[in-house]
């Protein structure tokens, strides 16, 4: 610590510290540019990145015979018959004959009924089945969950996923090998009531079975016998990612069972992993799932994320193909049997890392620094604030004075704004307007708000770099935290608040900033961005948002409206200020 | 008249002692050959440790070593895990020929599970008990032969007990030495079966030991292969090729191959590794081939004759008295007697491996 | 005018810190924001759920010999039983109310090197430090603690009158009773005194003496769980603290050789600062409370939201240096631990390492603190045995070299 002091002064003797401190801004931008340099050109890059492998030696996948072959398939080709005759049933009536079907296989079963209130999808009851199956010889602390939805994220009858999981289950019910519990989850969807689920079974359920290693959303909607190939989806909500062992035990297992195998919906088998932009595709694909999770209608495996609980989704797609639906079956059968050889927890392997392809990766250590380097980014835009405020330096004995305190109590107002703005589609929602109007609604106030308000405060100098400092100085801590915690939002709300960087209304012309502004407002860059990605305008984004939050405990909405959108209140509150009115306040 | 007794006792037991001498003297130096086994993996993913060391059990067994002097030791009992696809049975191969814990439901483990420790195994090597134990004891003396297998985990110039604590190859060494000078065995062959195995030896100095490890510094030993059915990797190259070895060659007592056999049969090719031994013997130069294996593995005695005639007629009935009280209880001595009983004129017992070979 | 003014601020801030926002959280601690913060501001021994624990356990058993986890001090347990459980937080509250007014109170009396802000803006500074406010909404001990070290400050400089030093000596006992890590302050406490020391002993040891033996009386194990397994660190919880690491982390036959010299390292400096600093008693006061606060077993953050705040009351801030820098690390590390905490703890991915090297961070922010402190102090003691009276005399030179410092120092 001396010794950096030490170094830090001599710097200072030097003159050294001061040369930089005036190219701050220039230096945060260039941080920026690294980040995403390092990202997108570096993290692809041949040596970057490493192969997967499976790193705790319990896991064993593929060391046994993966036994749900040609016996099992008549069974399964009965289940789809039964359960495509149900669909026409009420859920309470399909759960009621299911649930019969699997007392018969002497599993424990017990219904969930919940009552879901959410903005976009309506209020409406709903239910889910679950029944435990308890290994013979097994303690029954552990479990794991096999879960099949009635209908998938597209609202589609998930026919292969319910027949093949109670298939399975049944098949399960004859091996005296279940070192841990097997939960069958049969919920309505695989959105709020499947997460009202989980969090009730860790809260209220009379009917457990033990905590909850791992879980399996399978998800095969079409009626066919054999599919095209399998895609697997693993990022959680809030940007827990499930260990990297079992989601490279399953893609495992899938490519021993000869099933091309693709992530995150990317058709990765089509793609070349030594090419460079099929690595680039993948990885910005991750990281953008990563921070828009729980922004689209879930797959399944989201629902389980929070409770140290491993989760992934194993979807079929497509008709045709030469893979077998018992093949698809095979899948969570192997996968099950590692998870059972498991001790204690996944523990050995990565909890944080982005896949490149399905068997490529790069660990923490390597990506994290990009979001740092945004952090410091916005961190040095603030300190270089700071220094035009003067109250670094000491002449002044009044550390705080009026002009300061003013911008302290703006920032107290705009954190208690930007909080109220969290409420905000709340209030719209009671209005006579369509999740579109609302969501235009939104957009327009902000605007507005953009356009107006420097006609109504002009902040002095000082309160202006003291705005902007405090303002780039909460983006940059909430960023901090966000580091760990969820990677892919940070670095996304790091790179898209970038424009604020720019924005400095000493210049005269403040049309340049305002647009600036408008750029860089959290709800515009954030619908842009998204009816980029998804093709079209995504007026509800907002709605979805702040329902998944309320219904799902997604943060997205919280952590955008308390740092980003504060941040920019406090900008705009700042802008107000000119050069040319100082001079004549002077 | 309780005078009286004591004496006779005293009288007695003098008696016997003097008799005892003359019986182990006239016994050469192989009787008393002990095996050491240890497994020192838990957990379900380790079954091929287990499976290792109890095929050397039955290995060592079926070559001349009773019950009475293996120390088995299991970390363990993956036969009764859950996950095991047949309860209760071990296998160390996929065609589930032997059951490895069901074979004349004669195994006899003597420490399992969490007794085992490099605690426990360095009191069974140097004797060093400080209570009195009902546990099974290495009760070996200057002319003992002892086979020591270990099979684990390990790394550079250690063995993982259990998952919290290791032996090193010091501890080894010393507890080697420290027999040595207690005079607790005559040779040693120290067989070793983990990663980077010949690390544990490779700074052995006690004297008479043979070493063997599987592996090379920075090499693994691997698996031999998996058992589709129960879903785990059922046995180590090392040990599998050692013991097929055993298997092929040894079929009875007269076999005088020695371990530059056993090593030269375990090839790169078929070990998947560089195996490595280490031989250091007092004042002798030896190399593997001055060895034989069947000195550690087997209880060939050659056992002098006892005289019988120089007994004299009188003393016919009390030697026939001492084998009774005393000695009848091994199935050895009851051949002795019956021997003795039925065939008067005999003048002369050759050799006990004589009478084993059915006589 | 301005009393209706300033009777209008009260208003306002009085019903926002202790009744609106606290409804607005909720009181309870577990089911809001707050609980992510619980590693930041709770030990077993001062938190307010031990607190709950003692007082069912004492209702439930008289006697209340049950275990060791009773580790709160068994009068401290006593006086908020006789209370009804939704009052609590006022009476939290009061001690607040208390030493804001006696820190006002100190401040304004105070020293003329003090050249720190007005005390308006100290006012400000009290209220809008948010530690001391989360410490005051987590309910921990502390809050009493800090209010009777303020109290025993306030009475003691003036220690004139043989009442002022009685009161003195009883707050101050308070404080060693509820923690006995305090027990090094007494010492520093006799620079306060010019004469009467021999009275002040006799009270402080009497009254802390018939605490004791009070709970002795009452729950005969209070020194077992409250202050030796506090001093053997025998709760092993994590927090902000160097030592959990080493005892939950380490092996077991070291685990004595580090409770007996962290404990020395944590004293060690007691007899220094004593001596040392004879002439500035508060200041002495403030660092070896910081001292002891970064070693001991249990820290809070509370303890550095008062520290904070004396330090930047007492101290000569412009003497300081690298003020942005120990801002930027106190604010991030009390921003990451809890992430950390939670990423271990909670999500399962991460581990007891990320959250240690967080605390050391910490503790490094803390020690930044502690050498601005000394440094201070022994620029005034400078500049009074050199007489040296102002900044005035300096030459052109030193000046514009000075200035070049205040960009990232304060010299």
């Amino acid at each position: 610590m001396s010794l950096l002091i030490k170094f830090i002064n001599r710097a200072v003797d030097s003159g050294l510290i001061i040369k930089l401190l005036k190219k701050l801004p220039f230096i945060s931008r260039l941080l920026v540019v690294a980040a995403i340099a390092l990202i997108f050109g570096y993290l692809p890059l041949d040596g970057s990145f490493r192969r997967t492998y499976i790193s705790e030696n319990a896991l064993m996948p593929n060391q046994a015979y993966s036994q749900f072959r040609e016996t099992e398939w008549n069974i399964v080709r009965g289940f789809r018959n039964e359960i495509k005759d149900l669909k026409v049933w009420n859920i309470d009536i399909r759960n009621k004959i299911v649930s019969n079907w699997l007392q018969d296989y002497s599993l424990e079963t017990s219904i969930y009924k919940t009552n879901i209130i959410s903005d976009v999808s309506g209020d409406h009851n709903s239910e889910v089945l679950y029944g435990i199956l308890n290994g013979q010889r097994c303690d029954g602390t552990e479990a794991m969950v096999i879960c099949a939805p009635w209908f998938n994220s597209e609202m589609e009858y998930n026919v292969g996923g319910v027949s093949v999981a109670i298939a399975l289950t049944r098949f399960f019910t004859n091996w005296p090998i279940w070192s841990k519990n097997i939960i069958l989850v049969i919920p309505e969807t695989p959105g709020v009531d499947l997460r009202k689920w989980v969090e009730s079974y860790h809260n209220e359920l009379k009917l457990t079975g033990g905590t909850i290693e791992s879980a399996m959303v399978l998800d095969y909607p079409s009626e066919s016998d054999s599919f095209d190939y399998l895609d697997v989806e693993y990022i959680g909500l809030n940007g827990a990612l499930p260990n990297l062992d079992l989601v490279n035990t399953a893609l495992h297992i899938a490519e021993n069972e000869g099933i091309k195998i693709s992530i995150n919906g990317m058709k990765s088998f089509e793609k070349d992993q030594n090419n460079f932009k099929n690595r680039l595709h993948h990885i910005s694909n991750g990281i953008q799932k990563m921070a828009m999770a729980g922004l689209y209608p879930l797959k399944g495996h989201e629902a389980f994320s929070g409770w140290r609980i491993q989760a992934i989704t194993l979807k079929a797609v497509g008709n045709s193909g030469n893979h077998d639906i018992t093949t698809f079956g095979r899948v969570p059968e192997a996968v099950t049997r590692s998870v059972n050889n498991l001790l204690e927890k996944f523990h050995q392997s990565f909890f944080f890392y982005l896949l490149l392809s399905p068997k490529l990766f790069v660990s923490i250590a390597s990506y994290l620094p990009a979001a740092i380097l945004v952090t410091v980014a916005f961190a040095g835009m603030s300190i270089d604030s700071l220094t035009k405020t003067n109250i670094l330096k000491n002449d002044a004995v009044e550390t705080f004075d009026f002009e300061i305190i003013v911008a302290l109590v703006f920032y107290l107002i705009s954190i208690a704004l930007s909080l109220s703005y969290s409420k905000i589609i709340n209030l719209l929602r009671n209005k006579n307007l369509n999740f579109d109007q609302q969501g235009k609604f939104l957009l327009i106030i902000q605007v507005f708000f953009l356009f107006t308000s420097y006609m109504i405060y002009k902040p002095t100098k000082k309160t202006y770099h003291m705005l902007k400092s405090i303002a780039f100085m909460h983006l940059s801590l909430v960023l901090t935290l966000l580091l760990a915690l969820n990677f892919g939002l940070a670095f996304i709300m790091g790179v898209l608040a970038f424009p604020m960087t720019f924005i400095d209304f000493e210049k005269e012309n403040k049309t340049k900033q305002r647009l600036l502004l408008l750029v860089s407002n959290p709800f515009i860059a954030i619908f842009c961005m998204c009816s980029w990605i998804e093709d079209k305008w995504t007026w509800t984004i907002f709605n979805v948002m702040s329902s998944s939050w309320e219904n799902l405990g997604c943060w997205t909405w919280p952590i955008v409206c308390c740092s980003w959108l504060t941040t920019w209140i406090l900008l705009v509150i700042a802008s107000g200020y000119s050069p040319s009115n100082e001079k004549k306040r002077m | 008249m309780k005078s009286n007794q004591l004496l006779k006792q005293n009288f007695f037991c003098v008696f016997i002692l003097l008799v005892l001498s003359v019986f182990t003297c006239s016994v050469s130096a192989e009787t008393n050959n002990w095996a050491v086994l240890v497994c020192t993996s838990r957990f379900w993913f380790n079954y091929r440790h287990m499976a290792n060391t109890l095929s050397f059990y039955h290995t060592v067994k079926r070559l001349g070593i009773p019950d009475s002097q293996i120390v088995l030791m299991l970390a363990d009992d993956v036969s009764c895990n859950s996950r095991n696809m047949f309860p209760g049975s071990v296998y160390n191969n996929k065609d589930h020929n032997i059951d490895l814990y069901g074979v004349n439901d004669d195994i006899e483990v003597d420490y399992k599970g969490y007794e085992v420790t490099v605690d426990n195994f360095m009191k069974i090597l140097t004797n060093k008990f400080q209570h009195q134990t009902n546990s099974k004891r290495l009760l070996t003396d200057k002319d003992s032969n002892i086979f020591i297998y270990m099979t684990g985990h390990g790394g550079d110039n250690f063995l993982k007990f259990q998952d919290f604590e290791e032996i090193v190859s010091e501890d080894l060494n010393m507890a080697f030495n420290e027999m040595w000078l207690k005079e607790r065995y005559n040779k040693i062959l120290f067989m070793i079966d983990t990663c980077q195995a010949n690390t544990m030896f490779s700074n052995f100095d006690a004297p008479n030991v043979v070493a063997i490890g599987s592996s090379e510094l920075d090499e693994s030993s691997y698996s031999h292969h998996t058992d589709m059915d129960i879903g785990v990797a059922v046995i180590d190259r090392f040990t599998y090729y050692v013991l097929e070895f055993l298997e092929q060659n040894i079929h009875n007592k007269k076999y005088d191959g020695t371990l530059q056999d056993l090593y030269d049969y375990l090839s790169f090719d078929k070990v998947h590794s560089h195996i490595g031994y280490k031989i250091d013997f007092l004042n002798k130069d030896l190399d593997l081939k001055d060895i034989k294996i069947l000195d550690f593995f087997s209880q060939t005695q050659i056992i002098e004759p006892i005289k019988y005639e120089n007994l004299g007629e009188a003393s016919d009935n009390t030697f026939k008295d001492l084998l009774t009280s005393s000695l009848n209880h091994t199935l050895v001595n009851e051949k002795i007697e019956n021997i003795v009983s039925q065939h008067a004129e005999l003048k002369k017992i050759k050799s006990f491996s004589d009478i084993n070979n059915g006589a | 005018m301005a009393v209706l003014f300033s009777l209008f601020t009260l208003i306002v801030v009085v019903s926002t810190r202790y009744f609106l926002i606290p409804s607005l959280l909720g009181l309870d601690s577990n089911a809001n924001l707050l609980q992510y913060l619980d590693v930041l501001f709770n030990t077993p021994y001062t938190s307010y759920k031990t607190l709950k624990e003692c007082i069912i356990m004492l209702n439930y058993n008289g006697n209340s010999n049950l275990g060791s986890n009773l580790n709160q001090a068994p009068l401290y347990v006593s006086f908020f039983n006789v209370i009804p459980e939704r009052l609590h937080f006022y009476i939290f509250c009061l001690f607040d109310i208390g030493s804001f007014y006696y820190i006002i109170q100190i401040t304004n009396n105070r020293n003329e090197k003090e050249l720190g802000p007005n005390s308006s803006i100290k006012l400000i500074l009290y209220l809008l430090n948010p530690l001391i406010y989360i410490n005051l909404l987590m309910k921990t001990t502390f809050v009493i603690i800090q209010f009777c070290i303020i109290m025993a400050i306030y009475h003691i400089q003036q220690s004139k009158s043989t009442k002022s030093i009685n009161i003195a000596a009883l707050m101050f006992a308070v404080v060693t009773y509820l923690d006995i890590y305090n027990l090094g302050l007494v010492l520093v406490l006799f620079n306060f005194i010019k004469d009467n020391k021999s009275l002040f002993l006799a009270s402080y040891g009497s009254v802390f003496t018939i605490f004791m033996a009070v709970s002795f009386k009452l729950q005969p194990t209070f020194i077992m769980n409250n202050i030796v397994s506090k001093i053997l660190f025998k709760e092993q919880y994590p927090n902000i603290g160097l030592w959990w690491y080493f005892f939950i982390e380490m092996f077991q036959e070291y685990r004595d050789f580090f409770k007996f010299v962290f404990n020395c390292y944590c004293y060690i400096f007691v007899l220094p600062i004593f001596i040392r600093f004879k002439n500035y008693s508060l200041q002495a006061f403030v660092i070896l409370f910081t001292w002891i606060t970064a070693f001991k077993p249990y820290p809070t953050i509370g303890e550095l939201g008062f520290i904070l705040l004396v330090f930047v009351y007492w101290f000569d801030l412009r003497i300081i240096e690298h003020k942005l820098i120990m801002c930027l690390l106190i604010i991030h590390s009390i921003i990451l631990l809890p992430v950390f905490y939670h990423l271990w703890i909670t999500i399962g991915s991460g581990n007891s390492n990320f959250f240690y090297a967080l605390t050391l961070v910490y503790v490094v922010s803390v020690v930044l603190i502690l050498l601005g402190m000394i440094k201070s102090v022994l620029y005034w003691e400078y500049e009074d045995d050199h007489q040296i009276v102002s900044t005035e005399n300096k030459s052109e030179t030193e000046i514009n070299k000075q200035e070049k410092l205040n960009l990232v120092s304060v010299q």
